[in-house]
């Protein structure tokens, strides 16, 4: 059993069906839910938060039930909402001291706990400030402050890289991923994109209109393709004629931009790469096994249920 | 996983998973309790956010101590049997109806900080994730508000009553009145709380709740003042009985005058019999308990995301 599971769980919203008969598990570790923009993803939160009730089906989360021990997930388990839910005019050290104690830490402690959760995410002088005036990366780390502050076995994270710019979003997988290894504190987090997850999360589930996709380890998903990848140093046109060089002794061998993706069937042929690239007096930059990416996985399979 | 330079590292001492014990839900309630009464006087909260309330508390006082003055000095001049001849020094339910425009001006602006903020930041979703429920959340925060209002009418009143004690007029008579128009102003705190807290939760925008606020407390005030003027001329007694009902301070000083058998704040104000004072009562209770149905009700909604 992993941190949260669901068995048919449905959830009926008047005109919509947001969950269909999904069975799902989400193990120790980082998991990543994946689906486009109203795949069911928020409702699933909400559901395991215990704040809404389920119209079919059953739900434990930390081995209890939401429906009727909803409290008391709550006090162990951490929130992070995709939209905005900073006050402006209070500053980051009040607001995640204040949401501490709304968890049911005494004063002191929330007040120790509060100073080590912000020096985590990375919020420095700045935690002084009115958060009104944050940038979209400093209000995204305040807001994890606020998650993981009261210490939880398990944390929602609906979105968080939503918004923001190539580095913010890479620094905050890091912290994730600190959270989820380091911290010993489950992950559960959303997102609409496939890829920038891959790097970071443990286990992969992917549900459409409500329904369960997949579910399995990253590693078993982005496993070797078979193909590496060759990138040699030399004139202009070197790759060409050592792909050239390739297909003429048989070896199945296509240019991926300046670089070389040939087809490894035999061991030997690894050392046939080696030989031409020195025969052809070239340098060997890179000889790389080729992964699946996260999104090629679904691109071909994403259709099977 | 590593952390790049500049975050922090060399402090960086790991995670401390919290290992004491967690509050229960009533301890959380408090904690919110206090926190939102603090607010309400601008504690914790921005300097300037101290002014309008402490500057309401502080001309309060002055009425309740000209009163108080008047009291001792005609205890000085021997005159203290003739206090009867001034209605007003024993009239203590008078009080918030005189001053119901610096009543409702606090209401109206400590109102929005409870009410609308977490609506308007969304901040409201936090709290919804944590232990506390929908509704102890709001009775906390309408709790505080009450508190608030009632501490800020209530002492002026007692600092008046502890002169009046002082002296030597009829301290029977003071005694009834004051404790009359404590269970009076307890009402009052409870009536004004609700409904300035339902204005506040829907209208969101601070600036508009406070407009709102004062808008609808001093329009009906306004209009039913002038209804009874008119019925008090015409001799409309049925008139003016009916019109009481439509603003919270006219209502509760009817049922505080019928109820405890004390004289009405206004000579237009006409004195109610049984069956008035029981249809007030019920009037009170459809302003607090329809204005917290419909509060509740909104921040339930407002927090589904």
């Amino acid at each position: 059993m992993g941190v949260a599971d669901t068995q048919h769980l449905t959830m009926q919203y008047r005109q919509v069906r947001a969950l269909d008969d999904l069975t799902l598990s989400v193990p120790e570790g980082i998991t990543g839910v994946i689906g486009v923009n109203g795949a069911g993803k928020s409702t699933l939160i909400k559901v395991l938060l215990g704040l809404l009730r389920p119209t079919g089906g059953a739900v434990r989360v930390l081995g209890l039930d939401p429906a009727t021990q909803g409290s008391a997930i709550r006090a162990r388990v951490g929130y992070m909402p995709e939209h905005d839910v900073l006050p402006a005019d209070v500053s980051a050290a009040d607001f995640v001291m204040h949401m501490a104690m709304m968890s049911g830490l005494p004063r002191a402690a929330a007040r120790e706990r509060t100073s080590d959760a912000l020096r985590h995410v990375g919020l420095a002088e700045e935690r002084h400030r009115p958060m009104g005036g944050y940038s979209t990366g400093m209000k995204q780390r305040a807001k994890l402050a606020q998650t993981i502050v009261h210490s939880p076995q398990l944390v929602l994270l609906d979105e968080p890289t939503n918004g923001l710019d190539p580095r913010a979003r890479d620094d905050m997988l890091d912290l994730i991923g600190r959270i989820g290894h380091d911290f010993g504190i489950s992950v559960m987090v959303t997102s609409h994109l496939l890829g920038e997850l891959e790097r970071t999360v443990d286990h992969v589930i992917v549900i459409d209109a409500g329904h369960l996709l997949r579910s399995e380890r990253t590693q078993d998903l982005t496993e070797t393709t078979g193909n590496v990848l060759v990138e040699v140093l030399g004139p202009p046109g070197s790759d060409q004629r050592i792909g050239q060089a390739l297909v003429e002794r048989g070896v199945q061998a296509w240019p991926v931009g300046d670089r070389i993706e040939v087809r490894i069937d035999r061991p030997e042929t690894l050392d046939l790469i080696r030989d031409l690239v020195a025969g052809h007096g070239l340098g060997l930059v890179r000889l790389q096994e080729v992964h699946h990416s996260l999104e090629e996985v679904f691109a071909q399979g994403g259709g099977q249920r | 996983m590593t952390t790049p330079a500049g975050r922090g590292v060399i402090h960086d001492i790991g995670f401390r998973p919290f290992t004491g014990k967690r509050q229960g839900t009533g301890a959380i309630a408090w904690s919110l309790y206090l926190t939102s009464l603090r607010h309400c006087f601008g504690l914790g909260r921005s300097g300037k956010s101290k002014v309008m309330p402490w500057l309401i508390a502080a001309v309060l006082l002055v009425p309740a101590l000209v009163l108080a003055g008047l009291l001792l000095q005609l205890n000085k001049m021997s005159l203290s049997s003739q206090a009867d001849l001034f209605g007003p020094l024993a009239n203590y339910f008078g009080f918030p109806y005189w001053t119901q425009l610096l009543i409702t001006v606090f209401a109206a602006a400590q109102a929005p900080v409870l009410f609308a903020r977490d609506l308007r930041y969304r901040t409201i979703v936090l709290y919804f994730a944590r232990p506390l429920s929908r509704t102890a959340y709001v009775l906390m925060r309408l709790a505080a508000l009450t508190t608030a209002l009632f501490a800020v009418i209530a002492i002026p009143l007692t600092i008046w009553y502890a002169a009046a004690l002082s002296t030597k007029v009829d301290h029977s008579e003071h005694t009834k009145n004051y404790l009359a128009a404590i269970v009076g102003v307890a009402i009052l705190a409870i009536v004004l709380a609700t409904f300035s807290g339902m204005v506040s939760a829907i209208t969101t925008r601070s600036g508009l709740a406070v407009t709102a606020v004062i808008v609808a407390l001093m329009l009906t005030s306004g209009v039913v003042t002038s209804v009874q003027g008119a019925a008090y001329d015409s001799h409309h007694r049925g008139l003016g009985l009916t019109a009481a009902l439509f603003n919270p301070f006219t209502v509760v000083a009817e049922f505080v005058s019928g109820a405890f058998h004390q004289p009405t704040p206004s000579a237009s104000m006409p004195h109610p019999g049984t069956g008035w004072t029981i249809g007030y009562a019920v009037a009170i209770a459809c302003w607090a308990f329809g204005s917290a149905y419909l509060l509740i009700r909104r921040t339930r909604k407002a927090a589904s995301l």
